[in-house]
């Protein structure tokens, strides 16, 4: 269940507390809807979760539907997501098709939410073909991408482009999306709900039976990456610079932990192949949690030793800003957003390789006062500039410059009372 | 009547312009056409997001320069270039240009490319301002004031709103033109003008405007005293502490 409002004054401070309330009293009334395609799994679905419920408990008049879609047109939108990540996978007129038909199938069900939303919020390629059915001139469409578009496989780029074109903004995680559009595009990092089970304190003693629970040893060395079971986020080679790094460290155990999201059928498949790459060390253990796993992961993040994220593309990764959250020290490769959450050598350890990743690795695990400095300043970076409560501020600037655009600075005028 | 001191802030969405640039004459370009707000983002968003970190740098455009494109000397001059010598963007923007132009008579430093991936991304900042609830009629709201708003607004009167403003003052912030203006405290007014807003992280700023200003409001009181009452002989006493006084805040 999400906090109240009031619940993060004593993290963010008063200041910020305040100034977010009074940004959100010029927005007050506000009808606007997100989109996307799934309640459970992922990172999407997790910041909507906890999101929503603040902007409207600060006024806004904000709903969130999701699109529905069969097993066919999700292995379509996987294709679309691997394809604009940069792997050479065309898109068929077959496949072109079922998108076509699911986006219509569901706008039919949201036609009634024309009428009642000014701006419509619609996160990633599942739902984006939407504006083709039910843009109306009193609305404004803003297109979320969460994925790494920085290097897109040409002709999927050409088909998304085809559809956002329409939107009145586009909002990307990283300066290096950026995409030759005509329409205003946003620089919003996604975050972390620090009073959300996933990253909330726990008590020592309960961190420690998790890790006893998972047949994991609360005494040794703990390597950890907390993904979906995903060719990007490159399993195979974390289980490589573990291994590389048991070479020095033979105490040293690794943990994969992740699950799958019901919009990523890969999954199960990339789930047998690190089993089978890793059936033969009982110190590698591989963690296939359900959905709602939050308080487990949590635990593990606490209860590691160095957190790995060895993406090969990435979004954002937000297991990064949660294990700085939590003053873990991280080792991660400096793709998508990652650069922005680990500053390297003040945040944590940024790498390119899985040698690179073993030798920070080691560097951690022999280094602790090193790794609890840099931990510290990564916990109060994740603080400042990746929670839940800087996010809606950036959304509610981004409302002002979508309802105020062509303007480097916006007078806004608040509430004398508020 | 005093004018009131209505404690402003901002907050920022930050926008991507899809201009890259992979080396030193694209980077030029870069400097050369963008817009304005562009150079104001990549000047001022470590001092605004990142004060907290030790060794902050201080410019985007150093940082890469630096970091990336393994041009240190280069860097170094841009990162040297005190803020406080520009009453404008456009001021900015030329000796940054400047200097990355004297890299132009080397072709093989002009257009050495980065590896991919470690281009620089030109954004730009639309900042929208409010007022942050809180006003002042005299130094004691004042101080109370600049104790309570968010760090947002202390960078704001100090660094931001002086860029952006129509007309040249004779202060480079706006606390300062309102102490002299508003208060006839020039000495406070000019305290706070000597202070160098890039060289501490925002809280500790906070801290010694604070400071500067509470030994402020304690001399007003004394020669308010003084002022309204015959100085006798033991006033004298009074005087000379408030000469000290002056002495000691003068340095």
């Amino acid at each position: 269940m999400a906090s109240p409002y009031a619940a993060y004054r004593p993290i963010i401070g008063d200041t910020d507390h305040d100034l977010i309330s009074r940004v959100a009293d010029t927005l007050r009334g506000l009808k606007v809807v997100m989109v996307n395609s799934t309640r459970d799994g992922g990172g999407v679905a997790e910041i909507l979760r906890n999101l929503l419920p603040l902007m409207q408990e600060l006024g806004l008049n904000i709903h969130w539907e999701i699109i529905q879609g069969d097993q066919n047109f999700f292995e379509v939108t996987k294709h679309l997501h691997n394809a604009l990540h940069g792997r050479p996978e065309p898109l068929s007129q077959t496949m072109k098709d079922l998108y076509w038909q699911t986006q219509e199938t569901n706008s039919q069900h949201l036609q009634e939410k024309t009428k009642e939303n000014r701006i419509f919020f619609i996160h990633d390629p599942q739902p984006a073909g939407l504006i083709r059915f039910l843009r109306r001139p009193d609305t404004q469409w803003i297109f979320r991408c969460h994925i790494d578009v920085s290097s897109p496989f040409e002709p999927a780029w050409s088909f998304l482009h085809d559809i956002i074109k329409d939107y009145d903004a586009s909002i990307f995680s990283h300066p290096s999306f950026a995409q030759k559009l005509t329409h205003p595009q946003f620089l919003v990092a996604p975050s972390i709900d620090p009073l959300a089970d996933k990253n909330k304190p726990l008590p020592d003693d309960f961190v420690h039976n998790t890790l006893a629970r998972f047949g994991i040893d609360p005494g040794r060395p703990l390597i950890t990456q907390v993904s979906r079971f995903d060719k990007l986020k490159d399993p195979l080679g974390v289980i490589a610079a573990y291994r590389l790094t048991k070479r020095t460290h033979p105490d040293v155990q690794l943990l994969l932990a992740g699950g799958a999201a019901s919009d990523d059928p890969e999954s199960v498949h990339m789930l047998s192949a690190i089993q089978e790459t890793s059936s033969q060390d009982p110190d590698i253990h591989i963690l296939d949690l359900p959905p709602f796993s939050d308080l487990e992961i949590n635990a593990l993040q606490r209860g590691s030793t160095v957190v790995l994220q060895k993406s090969l593309r990435e979004g954002f990764a937000l297991t990064v800003a949660e294990a700085l959250w939590k003053e873990r020290p991280v080792v991660a490769t400096a793709v998508g957003g990652i650069p922005l959450q680990v500053l390297h050598g003040r945040t944590g350890w940024l790498v390119h390789t899985i040698e690179g990743a073993a030798y920070y690795i080691r560097r951690v695990l022999d280094h602790p006062q090193e790794s609890a400095n840099l931990a510290k300043q990564g916990r109060e970076h994740v603080r400042r500039n990746f929670l839940i409560t800087r996010h809606i501020r950036e959304y509610l600037s981004l409302f002002q410059c979508v309802l105020n655009p062509g303007r480097n600075v916006i007078r806004i005028a608040v509430n004398s009372s508020s | 009547m005093t004018q009131p001191f209505v404690f402003m802030t901002s907050i920022q969405a930050v926008q991507l312009t899809g201009f890259r640039a992979a080396n030193l004459a694209e980077l030029y370009e870069g400097l050369r056409s963008v817009d304005g707000s562009s150079i104001y983002h990549h000047t001022y968003r470590f001092l605004r997001l990142l004060h907290f970190l030790p060794d902050t740098p201080h410019s985007d455009f150093a940082y890469w320069i630096g970091n990336n494109l393994k041009e240190e000397a280069l860097a170094e001059q841009i990162e040297a270039l005190d803020l406080r010598d520009f009453s404008s963007i456009r001021s900015l923007r030329e000796s940054i240009l400047a200097a990355v132009e004297k890299a132009n008579s080397q072709p093989k430093r002009w257009e050495r490319q980065v590896p991919p991936g470690l281009e620089f991304h030109f954004c730009r900042s639309t900042n929208i301002v409010l007022t942050t609830g809180m006003e002042a009629q005299n130094l004691e709201e004042f101080v109370l004031g600049l104790e309570k708003v968010d760090i947002g607004s202390l960078f704001y009167h100090l660094v931001e709103a002086p860029i952006y403003r129509d007309q040249p003052a004779i202060y480079p912030n706006d606390f300062s033109v309102w102490l002299d203006e508003a208060l006839g405290l020039s000495e406070e007014a000019q305290a706070i003008a000597q202070l160098n807003p890039y060289r501490w992280d925002m809280e500790t700023l906070r801290g010694k405007l604070i400071e500067w200003l509470g030994r402020g409001r304690l001399r007003t009181i004394v020669e308010r005293v003084l002022s309204r009452h015959e100085v006798s002989e033991s006033s004298a006493v009074v005087r000379a502490l408030l000469q000290k006084w002056r002495g000691e805040t003068k340095a």
